[in-house]
């Protein structure tokens, strides 16, 4: 901290400046990553309840019958 | 179904089916697109319990696949459990991109505004960098700021210099006003002088009036003639003495003779001469100690020392009451040379002390020479302390440093 405040006033305020950029830029990329996955997830969700309706519909009557 | 399982498998695209397994409701596996993992006829329930049931899907962020299950129902009834394994490689080849896509943006945006806001904080301080230039001037005093070098375009920057420019005339009129201060405190100590001294000129003057009216009536009688003549030689050396050493102590700064002369035992019988038709005034005593050697003095500047001592030696005779004691002792401590002042008086008044012991300002007069005193002394390099005599006076200590080739 002492190193800090012996610092010149022109390299203290863009640095503090800098560092609160790094912590909005820590947040605004987590919320991005965030909402990224939930995206992926609700893609993948329907993704897959398609395939597994698609199989389910397919493969229904050849279980029905046990036709391996 | 092999073919139906298979043909789901072998599809392209971002998000396919890799493998897939059919259990029956009595948990065997009926199907499987990988028999050398999942046999068929083998026990499907770890299988089963290892995917994530359809409607709770999720995925970690490093994983390439992920294993889903759901019931495989037929005419309203389950026959079945169906175990898919999905390709998600994109999904996180995505996701990994868009982390390092925002980590690289932010970084560079950070960089480049960091160094932007550095040059552009740069040239907005640049006229207080400035400022504190002119404030940290390491020789002298620091200089006014000239009218066309102030930033007018800016309201408050101009309005900080024209403050910084104000207190530098303020400084430059205080120190002024004290140089004055202390030129007038010169003469005041020359005015309490002055009365002293025509006493002691007025009091030979009247015997050698005499002694030239004995002349005149006796010019016949060489004898008497060579006595008065003596007598008149005595009393014009005398008044002699006196007005000398009058000048020498009030000639200071007039020429170069006067700063370099050097601290000599005459100088301080001169300082008895000039003192003691004050003390006589009061009828008080002085005592009069000096111990240190020529040897001692010589390294000294006499103008500074004798006007020092002199105005400490008015001062103690004014503090002190009529019929009083007060007295000088001059001794070598150390690598110093040590003043002392003591008087019979009460001490100095809490008004006076600043004068003697601080650099705050003060009013003018009342001080007799005070604040003169401390001005040679910190030129000297000296120290003034305030104590007690050996037999308990209030004493005026002044050391000053013997350097060789010292000078006022």
């Amino acid at each position: 901290m002492r190193f800090a405040i012996t610092l010149p006033l022109s390299l203290r305020v863009p640095l503090l400046v800098a560092g609160l950029m790094v912590l909005m830029g820590i947040v605004a990329s987590q919320l991005v990553l965030s909402a990224l996955n939930r995206a992926q997830v609700r893609q993948l969700t329907d993704l897959a309840e398609i395939e597994f309706r698609a199989l389910s519909t397919s493969l229904g009557p050849y279980v029905q019958r046990d036709d391996i | 179904m092999f073919d139906i399982l298979d043909r789901a498998t072998l599809r392209d695209g971002s998000f396919r089916p890799t493998a897939a397994a059919l259990i029956d409701a009595r948990g065997r596996v009926i199907v499987s697109t990988r028999p050398e993992v999942y046999p068929i006829g083998s026990n499907g329930v770890a299988l089963i319990e290892q995917a994530i049931q359809l409607d709770h899907i999720r995925y970690e962020p490093a994983s390439e696949q992920i294993s889903v299950r759901n019931t495989v129902v037929w005419q309203g009834r389950p026959v079945g459990q169906l175990v898919i394994d999905f390709d998600v490689q994109e999904f996180a080849a995505e996701r990994s991109q868009a982390l390092w896509t925002l980590l690289l943006g932010n970084a560079a945006a950070i960089l480049v505004l960091s160094i932007g806001g550095y040059a552009v904080m740069r040239r907005v301080l640049a006229p207080i960098r400035r400022l504190t230039r002119e404030m940290a001037q390491p020789a002298g005093t620091p200089q006014l700021i000239p009218d066309n070098m102030i930033p007018v375009q800016d309201a408050e920057l101009a309005r900080l210099y024209q403050t910084y420019n104000g207190l530098i005339r303020a400084l430059q009129a205080r120190t002024a006003a004290e140089r004055r201060l202390a030129e007038r405190e010169r003469f005041v100590s020359l005015g309490r002088l002055a009365g002293g001294l025509a006493h002691e000129i007025n009091n030979p003057l009247g015997g050698l009036l005499n002694t030239v009216d004995t002349i005149r009536t006796y010019a016949d009688r060489p004898d008497v003639v060579r006595n008065s003549a003596e007598l008149l030689d005595r009393g014009l050396k005398h008044l002699r003495d006196v007005s000398r050493t009058t000048l020498d102590l009030h000639r200071s700064g007039d020429g170069a003779a006067e700063s370099t002369a050097r601290l000599a035992l005459q100088d301080f019988d001169d300082l008895d001469l000039l003192i003691r038709p004050e003390i006589d005034r009061k009828a008080q005593s002085l005592d009069w100690q000096i111990e240190a050697g020529m040897s001692c003095c010589n390294c000294l500047p006499a103008g500074p020392i004798r006007q020092i001592a002199l105005n400490l030696l008015l001062n103690a005779a004014a503090i002190s009451p009529a019929g009083g004691e007060l007295g000088l002792r001059v001794c070598p401590d150390g690598e110093d040379l040590c003043l002392c002042v003591w008087d019979s008086g009460p001490g100095f008044a809490e008004a006076m002390r600043p004068r003697l012991m601080s650099d705050e300002p003060v009013e003018p007069g009342g001080g007799l020479g005070l604040r003169l005193v401390r001005e040679l002394v910190k030129s000297l390099d000296g120290a003034i302390e305030l104590g007690l005599s050996p037999d308990g006076r209030n004493e005026v200590r002044v050391r000053v440093p013997r350097k060789e080739g010292q000078n006022a």
